[in-house]
């Protein structure tokens, strides 16, 4: 079955159909939800939101836009929906260094761990790292979406990405020095 | 040299490679609750239509009700009618261009008529052969045209009636129409009724048989039945002997007293009793199952349920033990949930307000309740049932039917000790529009023959409070006590 008839039919509320549509975008979105969730339990409940706005609303989608573009907003929007209290409403006054690089050999660590590291940042932190640096949204685009200014959608990102580096550092140093001593 | 990389982008690389899957029973979750979605959508339509149909069934059949009682009143007032007539004629009074409608002890009304009077069917069944008397029921319909214009004449005694009760008795009645009940009649005559032409004509020939007139005179004799009084009696016994010395009369007297209580009764009937009742009483909100209405993660979290209010009015209208209420009221619903030193984990289905910094005014708290306020408009309709109605002060009645809510407020707001109300904003997933099932039981105390005292204890359970996913079973329990008064 196509996409189109696919959505015809989750239109009408087709149970198959919608099951079909659950199996084909489950991943996409799940992943997508561990990004801006803080663990995996969090995802699967925003991941379920989720796909009931999507079944709810899915015959407002009027193929304006690639779907999977509708879908991974609705789940991006349900997952801004449950942290939004903890926004920082004032911007950070920091100077932002240019100092957001790494080397390579200390990124080189596993996904979950990876992962874990993005999980872990504050709730602001998290969300704007992921819509800009994850899902390519534009600071103007976040702000409107979080509603925060743009400075502070720069300065929770500078800050994120601070956090980040830190994590990754003390890690890889850590495996390092493991490493070293195991030699 | 190293090798250096923007941070985001390396993340952003390392993401791209994640391949997870959520848990298998994540399916399950989601087909229940749109299972579960479809269903309140089914409710959200069929429960105003069953209770549309529910009323409109309701008002056909009172109607049809009443008509069937008016029909009935009228084909014994038409009885009565032609009774009357027939009596006016036998007294010399006839007036062919008069009707009379309604016939109590002390009160005539003659309608000015076109009169046209037809009898389109009769029909006359044997219900008892004694030895002393058959009895029939006499069956007629007849199609009336009355044009409306009414005059009051001056009441007519019974025994009148009476004298025209036997119609096979012409030779006797013509006997007793030349002694007392003559001046009687003449006494009642309505000038405007009367002509000299028409008094000589009766005079002449009071009880000129027609075939219409043998039915009219058929008719009498049930009418005349219904109307056993003492005063009756004594008068017959004045006027006219033969009647007595027949001794038919007293045997269908028995039967006249039956017919007369069961024409009481269905007047009776006809008024409903319609009473209007103002109410201000206490409520309580709370979840059969205990499960919060905000979110899953506050179920486990003790709750408490402060006290608010329920007030407004309502219209009763009973018919017999049967009836129903309809009005308008607000209700105000509170639940609270202890957080203890905890802040909200979890603010899924909150709309917080954007002004609020809830980290800093309950930092070192450690008793914070959050209050969930709703209040609602409501318009209840209730079918009522009287389990105690008689003679007595005390009433008991019992009621169910649903109310449509329309939701006022909608407010969410932390307290603690040292922070008397901080609110925080509203949840996201109450619906505007609510249905409640009502049942209630109603005990009223009445003061004098108007004006009462209620006293109704009610339960609600709301069917659509929530917009989407609520796992929680919302009630209330309200008491509402307040003043009636009976029309």
């Amino acid at each position: 079955m196509n996409l189109d008839e696919l959505i015809k039919k989750c239109i009408k509320q087709n149970r198959k159909a919608q099951e079909e549509l659950y199996q084909e975008y489950k991943k996409m979105l799940y992943v997508l939800c561990l990004k801006y969730c803080t663990n995996e339990v969090e995802a699967e409940d925003n991941l379920h939101d989720a796909f009931i706005e999507i079944f709810s609303n899915i015959k407002n989608y009027k193929g304006r836009g690639s779907f999977e573009g509708w879908i991974k907003r609705i789940t991006i929007n349900k997952a801004i929906a449950r942290y939004k209290q903890s926004y920082l409403l004032t911007a950070i006054k920091d100077e932002y260094p240019d100092d957001d690089f790494i080397n390579e050999n200390e990124i080189d660590l596993s996904l979950d761990t990876i992962l874990s590291f993005v999980q872990e940042l504050p709730h602001q932190y998290r969300l704007v790292f992921s819509l800009y640096e994850l899902d390519d949204y534009s600071h103007q685009e976040i702000a409107e979406m979080l509603s925060i200014s743009e400075n502070t959608s720069k300065s929770n990102l500078h800050r994120a990405k601070q956090i980040l580096k830190e994590k990754i550092k003390s890690k890889s140093t850590f495996y390092y020095s493991k490493q070293k001593n195991g030699k | 040299m190293e090798n250096r990389t923007e941070i985001g982008k390396a993340i952003r690389d390392h993401l791209n490679n994640l391949d997870k899957s959520p848990n298998d029973a994540l399916w399950s979750r989601i087909e229940a609750d749109l299972n579960q979605k479809r269903r309140r959508r089914v409710l959200a339509w069929l429960i105003p239509s069953l209770i549309a149909v529910v009323l409109s069934c309701s008002l056909l059949y009172l109607k049809s009700d009443f008509q069937e009682k008016n029909q009935t009143q009228q084909t014994q007032s038409k009885s009565e009618v032609n009774t009357k007539n027939q009596t006016l004629k036998s007294s010399k009074v006839p007036n062919p261009k008069s009707i009379l409608l309604k016939t109590e002890p002390d009160q005539i009304t003659t309608v000015s008529k076109t009169k046209n009077v037809k009898l389109i069917k009769e029909s006359s069944k044997l219900i008892t052969s004694t030895n002393e008397y058959e009895e029939y029921e006499v069956v007629k319909k007849y199609k009336v045209v009355i044009r409306k214009e009414e005059r009051n004449t001056k009441p007519i005694k019974p025994e009148v009636v009476k004298k025209t009760a036997k119609p096979g008795f012409s030779a006797n009645l013509k006997k007793a129409s030349k002694g007392k009940n003559a001046k009687v009649d003449s006494k009642k005559t309505n000038k405007n009724q009367s002509t000299k032409q028409n008094k000589g004509k009766i005079k002449k020939s009071p009880f000129k048989p027609t075939p219409q007139k043998s039915i009219e005179q058929k008719d009498t004799l049930i009418i005349v039945k219904a109307e056993t009084s003492p005063k009756i009696t004594e008068i017959k016994k004045d006027s006219i002997i033969t009647i007595d010395s027949l001794k038919t009369p007293v045997k269908a007297t028995a039967k006249r007293e039956y017919k007369k209580t069961i024409y009481n009764t269905k007047t009776n009937e006809l008024n409903p009793d319609v009473s209007i009742h103002a109410f201000y009483g206490p409520a309580i909100f709370g979840s059969l199952n205990g499960k919060s209405l905000i979110n899953a993660t506050m179920d486990d979290l003790s709750k408490s349920h402060p006290v608010s209010s329920h007030y407004g009015v309502y219209v009763k209208t009973m018919f017999d033990k049967f009836g129903f209420r309809a009005g308008f009221s607000k209700i105000n619903l509170k639940i609270t949930t202890e957080l203890g030193q905890n802040l909200i984990t979890n603010y899924n289905n909150i709309d917080l307000k954007s002004d609020v910094n809830i980290k800093d005014t309950f930092a070192n708290a450690s008793d914070i309740e959050l209050h969930q306020k709703l209040s609602y408009y409501e318009i209840p309709l209730a079918f009522d049932y009287a389990l105690k109605k008689d003679d007595t002060k005390f009433g008991i009645d019992a009621f169910t039917g649903f109310s449509f809510l329309i939701l006022d407020k909608n407010e969410l707001y932390l307290k603690s000790e040292k922070v008397e109300k901080q609110t925080i904003g509203e949840a996201k997933n109450i619906s505007g529009v609510n249905i409640s099932y009502d049942l209630g039981i109603g005990f009223t105390y009445k003061l004098t023959d108007k004006i009462g005292l209620d006293l109704n204890p009610i339960f609600k359970y709301y069917l659509n409070t929530f917009k989407e996913n609520g796992e929680a079973k919302p009630y209330s329990l309200s008491l509402q006590t307040g003043i009636n008064y009976k029309f």
